[in-house]
């Protein structure tokens, strides 16, 4: 048996399975080393892919050439467009997925690539040389690597919380990650440990959906994977259900307070604000008794039912009461009790933008040891590393994405320029560029950094054409004029596109507010018997709709961007009498080295920027 | 400001040194070491406590200059945050000359820039920028006013307020970004009344802060009282009455003396400009019409107008010029003379505005209403003669109490600057420049919150007027506001 690669990853999730594959596109001998206790891509919390920002990072990894998107559509029980009343630049897919049918293409897609090998084992020991890293697994096998990529997710000293219960381990019935403590001797975490959790799993044979408000998937959502068509499905669409928790629900959970991990100190990890445990909600929120509750399906075949919003580590005769108390819910019985688990994370601040762990070359981390949350975060990580370690091994320049262009950039540059206290979660509003970074230009942005890594496939050629069809539409969109003549005067009447005083190009037309641009688009071109497809329609048509507004956004900011650029020295400002002590508590921690980098720690004082700010000179 | 780039020792004298006085302050600061100063002084610096006042020769090549105190305060402890020696001298021009000459020459200090110390203390981080904002306008203060609002400036009273602002904005652009990133987790009439909610927040702080913004600052700033008439109507005998019993230890501002004359005085706690134009007269001389032109100028921006008219001397040319004008005071002079009724009958004052009028001797130099025993007055006249009011139909108040003119025109000059203050304006014009701006934009954003229903270039809009709000609260780079501050410090602050 082969025991030398050249790149080793670690860690089978959602990181380590976007690493393996396209790390295996370069044409290198790569293994995949992964617990045999759970498949591979597992969704061990909520059952859905993408989301308001989230969505982009999944297409943003299609659009490099991952795995992701592929999975997606292919497990896709429930497509959503999320935001779709509130603008295109702010609207994201979102897709349910069947759990088991995710994980098994998972094992199908990266099982058929030739140079990867898969291992399922625990590691013991990994120690590194300078030729390259040595791993021994339990049953005191070594293999050797180049590269290595650590994406062990919860796993590394993961416990596992239910009420008074406690257990080590990654995730329910699977064992925690102790084999890489000889590695982390040498790396540097986070001083607190990350907490996160996930609500009980409910039998859906036992739960009234007669008193919930349904929501069904949308055939009008694109799918994820630019090589498939937009609106065919694989399988079977089911819908969701919507209800809520309410004052019954919540008096259970207040008065079984001391009982709560998280509150009785038990817990000592930090969770993340913005996915809040239903006992931080309850404790948090004192007025606030009713909060939505989704009762998403786990799988067409799976009997499991996620109730999103309620995630706790209640004990179990808790959750059984308050679960109980949610209308359609009375006779729910659970399955699998919800648990929080708190895990060792990475301090992301050692880390290159390559995801390369800065002073032991060849070493990269990804995913959720990173400290961030979500499938798609730890995707997009993933990704990059493998890109990046596969780009190093053949010697060849890096691949950094832009934050301006992209949500992965915007979050790596996160990661890297920041200590976190807390799990990092994509939303829009991290993103400066919020209305150009969208979903229906991912190809237009993405396809430099894809060209870059000249993998020269089908994907490649589809994505030059499509760009150079948008191209095209967009230079007739530019240079046709409408002219101002009875017959077109009565056509703007007839279709509601306002008057038509003067010649106009097709342009002003749309952007003209009242019409949606790609729907104007779309009668226009079908009239004049142009024939493009929707996705290049739709492209150009937002774009055309966002333009102006970019340019004043990027003129209006560019004297705060001047601001953010200038340079700061945080070790003087944590001796300043005018900082307060908790916002000089965040400067040590996150070491700042620019003012743009100090305005991005959250939690900073507006008092503290400007005073620092009148300081700079 | 790349002439403050060097930090070379600097020196300068901090009183005023205009003229001769008993005492001058003469400030070092950014020295290596006090001990390296010792060749001018007797006293032994070794000895030298800090903060401590030390009486010392200075001497020079073994010759005593001056016999002074001083007071040294070492670095970390001082206002530029630099070693600084503050020297108490006697306060004779020449002597300060002299004693600034020998540490140029021999101490190897350099002269020091308007402003330099305080830029310093900028620098070193001892200000911020906006204390140095509020610095500034403490000491270039016209009137208490002023006094006051840089000390809040300085102690970060308005700043605590912008921020106040500025928190708000927060919470509306959270409103935004939750109605965009977390519209699933509460629910979207939820997230519709917390947008609606904090914005009418952010627009009430907005609002008052706005209103402190509105009118006019600048005659706030430095008032001036203007006196209009022709020749004999009375302005000298007004001008001096005033200048005799409130003159200013400030002095004049060099005017173009062929316009006008002007004093300053000083009326509780407020430095005004006193101005006699002689300038509005007929005039075919090209010269003469741009006395004119400045005479208009000064009365358009002046913060209080007097017209002064001798009903037996009147041109009504000379009226027919100021028909655009009001004025806060009519004062009819001569009223001790006989005929003066009926002269005053005579007079077509229905091209003049003005809110108060009443008759006035300034041989007795006292002042009343326009008529004695109430037979005549405007009142009588009605229509014919009434001056006109800025408010339409109702005429202009009538002056009833008799006594000295100068304590009532004082007396009226500060009611009015107290009721124009009374909101305590922002006086800062980049704070006022920049809460219009904010105002504007928020305007034209409510306007426009019904018509987007895009939340995405909703937030875009959001975040353009964030950045005025950064502006406001000094999250903007120091090099833009620095040039603008700096240009208003003498030397040896």
């Amino acid at each position: 048996m082969k025991n030398n690669f050249d790149i080793l990853i670690i860690g089978g999730g959602h990181a380590g399975s976007e690493a393996a594959w396209i790390a295996s596109q370069f044409g290198l001998s790569v293994a995949l080393i992964s617990s045999p206790d759970s498949q591979l891509a597992s969704a061990p919390c909520n059952p859905a892919i993408g989301g308001v920002g989230k969505g982009q990072v999944v297409r943003e990894i299609d659009a490099l050439g991952g795995l992701m998107g592929i999975l997606a559509d292919r497990a896709g029980i429930q497509f959503r467009t999320l935001n779709e009343s509130k603008g295109f630049a702010v609207q994201s897919t979102r897709v349910q997925i069947d759990k088991d049918i995710y994980a098994e293409n998972a094992e199908l897609f990266l099982g058929k690539l030739e140079n990867l090998t898969i291992i399922r084992k625990m590691v013991e020991t990994v120690d590194h040389h300078k030729s390259g890293f040595e791993l021994t697994t339990v049953d005191n096998v070594k293999y050797f690597s180049k590269k290595i990529i650590v994406t062990t997710g919860t796993f590394l000293n993961g416990k596992l919380h239910t009420g008074e219960e406690q257990n080590s381990g990654g995730r329910v019935g699977c064992a925690k990650s102790a084999g890489l403590n000889s590695l982390f001797r040498e790396i540097r975490t986070t001083p607190n440990r990350f907490k996160t959790g996930t609500p009980p799993r409910l039998d859906k044979n036992t739960i009234n959906y007669s008193v919930m408000e349904p929501q069904l998937s949308d055939p009008l959502t694109r799918n994820f994977h630019s090589l498939n068509t937009s609106f065919d499905r694989e399988l079977i669409q089911l819908p969701c259900y919507l209800t809520r928790t309410n004052s019954d629900t919540l008096s259970i959970i207040r008065s079984n307070k001391e009982r709560s991990p998280i509150f009785n100190g038990q817990i000592k990890g930090v969770g993340p604000r913005y996915c809040p445990s239903i006992e931080d909600k309850a404790y948090r929120y004192t007025d606030k008794d009713v909060h939505h509750v989704f009762v998403e399906p786990e799988g067409l075949n799976l009997d499991t039912i996620y109730p999103n919003g309620v995630s706790t580590s209640l004990p179990k005769d808790v959750q059984e009461s308050f679960i109980r108390t949610i209308k359609g819910l009375e006779n729910a019985k659970i399955l699998i009790h919800g648990y929080a688990v708190e895990y060792d994370v990475v301090d992301t601040s050692q880390l290159a933008r390559t995801m390369e762990y800065v002073s032991i070359p060849g070493l990269y981390f990804a995913g959720q040891v990173c400290g961030t949350s979500g499938y798609e975060e730890a995707a997009g990580q993933g990704i990059m590393a493998g890109i990046n370690a596969s780009l190093s091994f053949l010697n060849r320049k890096e691949l950094i994405l832009d934050r301006n262009d992209s949500y992965i950039g915007v979050m790596i540059e996160d990661l890297v320029t920041n200590k976190r206290d807390e799990p990092y979660r994509l939303f829009t509003a991290r993103s400066e560029n919020r209305l150009y970074v969208r979903e229906d230009n991912t190809i237009s942005r993405i396809r430099k950094y894809r060209r870059e890594l000249a993998l020269f496939s089908k994907l490649d050629l589809y994505q030059e054409n499509f760009l150079e069809e948008v191209e095209l539409l967009e230079k007739l969109v530019e240079s046709t004029m409408i002219y101002s003549n009875v017959e077109s005067k009565k056509y703007f009447q007839d279709n509601n596109y306002g008057p038509l005083d003067i010649n106009i190009s097709f342009k002003e037309l749309l952007k003209r507010p009242n019409n949606s641009p790609v729907d104007v688009l779309e009668r226009e071109t079908l009239r004049f018997g142009i024939s493009f497809s929707s996705d290049v329609i739709r492209t150009v048509a937002i774009a055309v709709k966002y333009e102006g507004y970019i340019d004043r956004a990027v003129i209006e900011s560019e004297k705060i961007n001047k601001l953010g650029k200038k340079k700061l020295n945080w070790e003087l400002l944590i001796e300043s009498k005018n900082i307060s002590f908790e916002c000089k508590l965040r400067i040590k921690n996150t070491k700042p080295e620019t003012f743009a980098q100090l305005q991005r720690i959250e939690g900073i004082r507006p008092a503290t920027l400007a005073y620092v700010a009148g300081n700079i000179i | 400001m790349n002439f403050y780039t060097d930090d070379l020792p600097i020196i300068a004298c901090s009183t005023g040194n205009v003229s001769n006085t008993a005492i001058a302050v003469i400030r070092l600061s950014g020295f290596k070491s006090l001990l390296s100063l010792q060749p001018f002084f007797s006293f032994n610096l070794a000895k030298v406590k800090k903060r401590f006042s030390h009486l010392t020769n200075i001497v020079s090549e073994e010759r005593i200059l001056d016999n002074v105190l001083m007071v040294f305060f070492p670095k970390g402890e001082s206002y530029t945050d630099e070693n600084v020696l503050e020297l108490s001298v006697h306060g004779n021009l020449l002597n300060i000359q002299i004693i600034l000459d020998l540490f140029i020459l021999k101490g190897h200090f350099r002269s020091a820039h308007p402003g330099e110390f305080t830029y310093r203390a900028l620098k070193n981080k001892k200000l911020s920028l906006s204390q140095v904002e509020g610095l500034d306008m403490l000491l270039n203060a016209n009137s208490s006013l002023m006094l006051s609002q840089g000390l809040d400036i300085l102690q970060g009273e308005l700043h605590a307020q912008y921020l106040r602002l500025y928190n708000s904005f927060l919470k509306l652009k959270a409103a935004v970004e939750i109605s965009i990133d977390f519209s699933e987790d509460i629910g979207e009439s939820e997230s519709k009344l917390l947008f609606n909610d904090s914005f009418n927040g952010f627009l009430s702080i907005l609002d008052s802060l706005h209103s402190r913004t509105q009118g006019n600052i600048s005659s706030l700033l430095s008032p001036e009282l203007v006196l209009v008439g022709q020749t004999n109507a009375g302005k000298s005998s007004l001008f001096n009455l005033l200048v005799k019993h409130n003159r200013s230890i400030v002095s004049s501002v060099a005017g173009t003396t062929r316009d006008y004359i002007s004093e300053v005085i000083q009326v509780d706690g407020t430095n005004y400009s006193l101005i006699d134009t002689a300038g509005i007269r007929e005039s075919s001389d090209e010269i003469e019409n741009i006395g004119i032109e400045r005479a208009f100028e000064i009365l358009n921006r002046a913060f209080y107008k007097i017209l002064i008219i001798n009903p037996f001397e009147t041109n009504p040319d000379y009226l027919a010029k100021l028909v655009d004008v009001h004025f806060d005071f009519l004062i009819i002079s001569h009223s001790d003379r006989p005929d003066f009724l009926s002269k005053v009958s005579d007079l077509d004052l229905s091209n003049i505005s003005t809110s108060l009028i009443a008759s006035a001797s300034f041989a007795t130099g006292s002042i009343g209403p326009l008529s004695n025993n109430g037979s005549i007055g405007p009142g009588s006249k009605s229509g014919s003669i009434g001056p006109r009011s800025n408010s339409g139909s109702i005429g202009p108040e009538t002056l009833i109490e008799i006594g000295p003119i100068e304590p009532l025109v004082k007396n009226l000059l500060s009611k009015k600057f107290r009721h124009e203050s009374a909101n305590s304006p922002i006086l800062l014009e980049r704070h006022r420049h920049c809460i219009n701006n904010i105002h504007l934009k928020a305007q034209l954003f409510s306007l426009k919150i019904n018509e987007i229903d895009d939340v995405a270039i909703l937030s875009s809009e959001v975040n353009i007027f964030s950045n005025y709000l950064s502006e406001l609260v000094g999250i903007v780079s120091a090099d833009d506001v620095l040039n603008s501050i700096f240009s208003n410090f003498c030397i040896g602050k």
